[in-house]
């Protein structure tokens, strides 16, 4: 019972996944018990999810970021311009993640130093971000398709077995690093105590300040990680990328169990609830509805959980 | 005698130019606010930007550009602003509508602003205004979706029977007629069109495709042929393709807009046939067709540039020009 207690919010959104899958294999039985679509969710759920893993730290801290998509599109940006010129994924790799965790820095500046809100801080940088992106890209695509060639998109989006996409390798990990972070290390106390309460988290010695950039840099890394997948699978790079993520990011973190108050915040629900997100179109495609069920879909699961999670909260259980 | 032959060919040589006629550029002291529909640094936008850049270089004439993100609301709201600086002209895209933009334009021309329309047409509008210059450059969506449709079935032998997947946004009122004349055209044909909406999150961010594409093709492994009616997927039908393990010339891809993506995928096979609306030329006739009104009185041109196709061989010659944004 205590096991059930603990660990409730997993279980719903566990439960919430094993029905969606049973119900896409009894509509598209061709689709589902066939390996191909899972390889293809394996090449691109990690696309939301590593994002989803950076925010989820973010609104476990009290903060949120809308900068995302922007300094995904930036960071893939450095990265496509570093390949051309130097032909090293490596070395385009590090500057990308460099740029997102630059434009992090940027934001924590902004929210940290100078006091202005994370909500509307992200939202200046979104727009200063991408607006840069686009004038130094001079609104041109950069096609990526020398990538394919080298050992480094091995590394990076390769095939295990022709089968696991390695993006979806480098998502696991990732979600091992946080799990760790936020359930078994100091830093994931500090970041929930400083989202529960910050003057309390003061008090207790904890530097809420230094929590927070951290927080917001991981985030920028991790947008730039994003994007540097993205670019590699796709083997191009194109002005407007990550603009499509905004929406279905906050959703994957808040089917997951996220408290959108702080302080509270499970990385398996959100690696989870990017499954879902991710899986519902194409199911729904595969089962013969139209497209225009997609978002109605997504609703239906988004009111479902955060449903469950109201209904099962600490408050409602103590009472 | 030398010394005066000598003054005069100088005296010539300074004072004929002065007396002269001076040529001046047309589009000289002429201004137009410029509205290129998507958002900044989209693909199709910037190749039509740089339309009416080129124009605006070779005529001499300045150019505003003004950003709508494929928003009807926003280009209205553009168009108010573009209104209030009082240019020579305003270039906007039609897809708001006859009704939206009546009252605005109204007083656009009330004020003697030329005003001129890509992209997607305002009919009423123009047989109003056609007159004062206000014309059409751009693809006749419906048009060009019925001769993508016809096209397709030309190239691709298509018959009876067969089964085609169209992608596209119907639910745009005027941009869905391009789908709207694919599907008529197939079905009229008897081929089966499993037509699938395209969500707004992949319509802004095409990497999010792919699983669609995957479920699609595993649960219709007997689909002839894909009509992609929208240029960011076109481009990225290789990628798609190849996560659902489909080897390139095992199905037939149309789709529309060249990118330097779209053009790789056309040379490897994954990509077949390419409905081009040649964008560039929006930008740079819509332009000149401002300026000829303002300095000669030429009325509204109506030019349909959506009946360009591009397949395999005829690739190679624009693939650089579209790595320059200028296809």
């Amino acid at each position: 019972m205590n096991f059930i207690l603990k660990y409730r919010h997993q279980l719903i959104i566990t439960s919430i996944l094993i029905l969606l899958l049973c119900l896409f294999m009894f509509l598209s039985p061709r689709t589902f018990l066939s390996s191909g679509i899972y390889s293809a969710y394996m090449s691109t759920i990690p696309f939301t999810a590593v994002l989803a893993l950076g925010l989820t730290l973010v609104i476990v801290c009290g903060e949120m970021d809308l900068s995302f998509p922007a300094v995904m599109a930036a960071s893939g940006f450095v990265f496509s311009i570093v390949f051309i010129e130097t032909g090293s994924v490596f070395l385009s790799v590090a500057a990308a993640v460099f740029t997102g965790g630059l434009c992090g820095a940027l934001n924590a500046f902004l929210i940290v130093k100078i006091g202005v809100p994370s909500i509307i801080a992200t939202i200046g940088t979104q727009f200063f971000i991408r607006g840069l992106t686009v004038l130094l890209a001079q609104g041109l695509a950069k096609s990526l398709i020398g990538i394919r060639d080298t050992f480094g998109y091995q590394i990076l989006s390769g095939r295990i077995a022709d089968f696991i996409p390695m993006q979806f390798v480098w998502l696991v990990i990732l979600t091992i690093v946080f799990l760790l972070i936020l359930n078994s290390h100091v830093l994931g106390d500090r970041i929930r105590f400083t989202g529960d309460n910050a003057n309390a988290a003061r008090i207790m010695g904890i530097s809420v300040n230094r929590t927070k950039t951290f927080v917001f840099i991981i985030m920028g890394v991790c947008s730039g990680f994003s994007g540097v997948l993205v670019c590699s699978e796709m083997a191009n790079w194109w002005p407007t990328q990550g603009e499509g993520f905004m929406l279905i990011v906050f959703a994957s973190v808040f089917i997951g169990g996220t408290s959108v108050f702080g302080g509270k915040g499970t990385i398996y629900g959100t690696f989870i609830g990017s499954i879902i997100i991710s899986m519902i179109e194409a199911g729904l495609v595969s089962a013969g509805a139209q497209g225009l069920w997609t978002r109605f879909v997504y609703g239906i699961v988004i009111i479902t959980a955060v449903s469950f999670y109201a209904k099962t909260s600490d408050k409602k259980i103590g009472q | 005698m030398k010394k005066i032959f000598l003054a005069l060919t100088v005296f010539i040589l300074i004072a004929a130019p002065l007396y002269a006629e001076k040529m001046t550029r047309t589009g000289e002291n002429i201004e137009i606010w410029f509205d290129t529909g998507g958002p900044a640094g989209g693909a199709y936008g910037t190749v039509v930007y740089n339309g009416a850049k080129q124009a605006g270089f070779d005529l001499g004439a300045k150019i505003k550009f003004m950003y709508s993100d494929w928003s009807p609301e926003k280009m209205i709201e553009n168009f108010k602003t573009a209104l209030a600086a009082n240019p020579d002209g305003i270039v906007v895209m039609g897809h708001p509508g006859d009704s939206a933009y009546a009252p605005f334009i109204e007083e656009a021309e009330k004020k003697g602003i030329i005003v001129t329309c890509v992209d997607t047409p305002l009919p009423s509008l123009q047989e109003n205004y056609l007159s004062q210059g206000f014309g059409y450059i751009g693809p006749d969506n419906y048009n060009q979706g019925k001769n993508m449709a016809k096209e397709s079935i030309r190239r691709f032998g298509l018959k009876k029977g067969d089964k085609v997947f169209v992608w596209g946004l119907k639910r745009l009122q005027t941009r869905g007629l391009r789908a709207k004349g694919i599907i008529e055209v197939l079905e009229e044909k008897g081929i089966k069109v499993d037509y699938l909406e395209i969500s707004p999150e992949i319509d802004k961010d095409s990497s999010l495709g792919t699983p669609v594409i995957t479920g699609y093709v595993s649960a219709n492994p007997d689909v002839k042929a894909m009509i992609i009616d929208h240029g960011a997927l076109t481009s990225q039908m290789e990628n798609f393709l190849r996560a659902s393990n489909i080897g390139p010339d095992k199905i037939n891809v149309a789709g529309f807009s060249l990118s330097p993506a779209t053009a790789e995928a056309i040379e490897k096979g994954y990509v077949d046939l390419i409905g081009d609306a040649q964008p560039f030329l929006l930008g740079y006739l819509s332009v000149t067709q401002i300026v000829l009104t303002k300095k000669f009185g030429f009325s509204g041109l109506s030019i349909d540039t959506g009946s360009g196709f591009i397949g395999k061989s005829e690739i190679e010659k624009i693939k650089p020009l579209a790595k320059k944004g200028l296809r």
